[in-house]
């Protein structure tokens, strides 16, 4: 003779215990769904944030160097060997090599403006691979080649762009140079990781060096590099660049201020998922409190169903179930919750939605694990009352 | 006649402070078949007397013994085991689950054996027919007078065909004809089988029954 409880009436007693009491199974839920809600929300932003962060640095490449060889002292290169660009590409893994020179020279709407007020524009002299090199592209138009480098054309960054109030190719528009009337040939893509090219005005070497005597000792070289010796062509390049002055080279690697930002994006996501994490913890102490409250409100209960046969175990069932049930419930809703707002977000922004399958599982299971540890102890509470007791009046 | 029930030198102290002695060297064997009365003034013990003979407490000294079995012997679990398969419950506060229906409540006596719902569902609706409440199988507790809720206790009691039926005062809450309604249905029963203790103050309803046990400060005075 042995007391036994089906595994599907144990949860059938769980259901009609929190349908007995919806609105209060409803407010307890919610605290758990809030929880489990900004957490799935967390992950889900930042992953769809990090999904587009991440192939940008793939785009980009994190294989990139940037070389300013005069940086140091003069600030303007002007010490630095006209040959250093192809000096670099002696260094066994340097796969590109490409430089950009500033000119001595002020780009202007037109003639009346005065020289000064030049909207901190630069001119600067490039190889007609540069955005290849940099894998930026052209918005607008097209980029330099070697007969346009011969002329007077140039090529403007978004932002040099949209300060000289041209957001169109269409009439050709034209720009004064100290004297000179360039032809707008394109507008170059935003390049998030070279904010100076975006504030650029670009032209030929061949065109720099006979209207403003610019030569070609770069003003800053771009060095693509095997990736695994990318330290390795880093140490080196300031002596190959500017064998007399190398303290004066700064290399810096671009992609790494994405790098940074995802770091950063991390940190931040890790401290709200620690929020969240707060939140379900309050939510369960909070169930643990409810299941109390419920366990003493039926005393009644606990004692006819010990005197119909429930052992102590089947009681702690029960309520533990209740408990799981009430967790459980408010982890499914807070995943509904978190995508929503996720998908949501993800929509607004126009970023790639990225929700991690495995972080839904682990949230429903966080939630129904919150549940069985706040209910044991009024599961516990409830298997021990002593049945006579319970049913006196 | 075979003993359904036996007990030997109980005692029961419930542990103060003060401690009181409940149950003092009570002997009281139940027959199978057997309808007996227990009365007594309140504090009498009568109760705690049915706790024991249900195993629903243990005695502090003294042997029980529920179809032979000593029921010291028995962990928490094979007591709960024996109460769902051959013990019934009865209580005068009725003590039905609000929000299922009457069908329901008696099937929940079979839900602690394991029984599949269908079949405790069948079997809840024979019992109600054989209280004589087969026309109000889907009512609510609170749709139902006090006379046909205790009913319900007496089916969800009688549901599982237990060895015997205790009932604690079970017509305390209900008029005196309602009463009598019960106690003829306890009498019916009987006559079908079923062995049943019943605590009453009602001294009419325990003229009635064919044995009456007598208790008074924990002792039993007095066994016709
Ligand atoms: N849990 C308990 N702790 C301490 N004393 C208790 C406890 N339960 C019952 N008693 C005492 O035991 C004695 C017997 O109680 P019991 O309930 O068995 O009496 P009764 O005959 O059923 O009374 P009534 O007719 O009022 O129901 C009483 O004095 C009561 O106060
Ligand atoms: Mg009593």
């Amino acid at each position: 003779m042995k007391s036994r409880l089906r595994l599907l009436d144990a949860i059938g007693l769980g259901v009609r215990g929190l349908s007995s009491r919806v609105a209060r199974a409803v407010l307890t839920a919610t605290g758990i769904a809030i929880g489990i809600a900004a957490i799935v929300a967390v992950l889900g932003i930042s992953a769809s944030g990090r999904a587009d962060l991440l192939a940008t640095l793939d785009e980009l490449g994190t294989n990139l160097l940037r070389v300013e060889p005069g940086a140091g002292i003069f600030g303007t290169g002007t010490d630095v060997p006209e040959e250093a660009a192809d000096m670099t590409l002696r260094i066994r893994p340097v796969e590109q090599v490409t430089a950009t020179t500033r000119a001595e020279a002020t780009v202007r709407r037109n003639d009346l403006i005065p020289e000064l007020e030049t909207s901190g524009i630069a001119v600067l002299a490039a190889d007609t691979d540069l955005l290849a090199v940099l894998r930026a592209g052209i918005n607008e138009g097209r980029f330099i080649d070697a007969a346009t480098s011969q002329l007077p054309t140039m090529v403007l960054g978004p932002v040099a762009a949209e300060r000289l109030g041209i957001d169109s190719l269409d009439p050709v528009p034209r720009l004064f140079v100290d004297g000179t009337w360039f032809t707008v040939l394109g507008i170059m893509e935003p390049m998030e990781i070279h904010p100076d090219l975006e504030r650029s005005a670009v032209i030929g070497y061949p065109v720099a060096a006979t209207l403003f005597e610019t030569t070609r000792s770069p003003t800053t070289i771009y060095v693509r590099s095997d990736p695994d010796f990318i330290d390795d062509v880093a140490e080196v390049l300031p002596a190959t660049v500017n064998p007399e002055q190398p303290d004066a080279v700064q290399v810096s690697r671009p992609s790494d201020a994405l790098d940074a930002r995802r770091a950063a994006d991390e940190a931040l996501t890790n401290l709200l998922i620690g929020l969240g994490a707060v939140a379900l913890l309050v939510a369960g102490v909070a169930i643990a409190n409810i299941m109390v409250i419920s366990v003493l409100e039926r005393r009644m209960e606990i004692g006819v169903r010990r005197a119909i046969g429930a052992t102590r175990g089947h009681i702690r069932m029960q309520f533990l179930i209740e408990s799981m049930l009430l967790s459980g419930i408010g982890g499914v809703l807070g995943i509904a919750l978190g995508a929503a707002i996720t998908i949501g977000y993800a929509a607004s922004r126009d970023l790639t939605l990225a929700v991690p399958p495995q972080g839904l599982a682990l949230s429903v299971l966080a939630a129904l694990a919150i549940g069985a540890v706040a209910g044991l102890y009024p599961a516990i509470r409830a298997s021990r009352i002593p049945p006579a007791e319970a049913v006196r009046k | 006649m075979t003993a359904v029930l036996e007990l030997a030198n109980v005692d029961k102290v419930y542990p103060g402070p003060p401690p009181v002695a409940a149950l003092c060297d009570v002997n009281v064997t139940i027959n199978a078949g057997d309808l007996v009365a227990v009365v007594g003034p309140s504090g009498a013990g009568k109760s705690t007397l049915l706790h024991m003979m249900g195993a629903l407490d243990r005695p502090t000294a003294g042997t029980i013994s529920i179809e032979g079995v000593d029921i010291a012997s028995l962990n928490d679990r094979r007591l709960s085991g024996l109460r769902s398969h051959r013990i019934g419950f009865v209580f005068q506060d009725f003590f039905l689950i609000n929000g299922i229906s009457a069908v329901a409540n008696v099937a929940e006596g079979l839900i602690y054996r394991g029984t599949s719902r269908s079949e405790r569902i069948k079997r809840a609706a024979v019992a109600l027919e054989r209280v004589g409440l087969g026309n109000r199988m889907r009512h609510l507790p609170n749709q139902l007078s006090g006379g046909e809720r205790q009913r319900v206790a007496i089916a969800r009691a009688l549901v599982g065909n237990p060895a015997i039926v205790l009932a604690d005062e079970p017509t305390g809450n209900l008029d005196s004809h309602t009463s009598e309604e019960i106690a003829q249905l306890f009498s019916g029963l009987n006559a079908d089988g079923t062995t049943i203790v019943v605590i009453t103050h009602d001294t009419d309803l325990a003229a009635r029954f064919p044995r009456t046990i007598e208790m008074r400060d924990g002792t039993v005075q007095d066994v016709e």
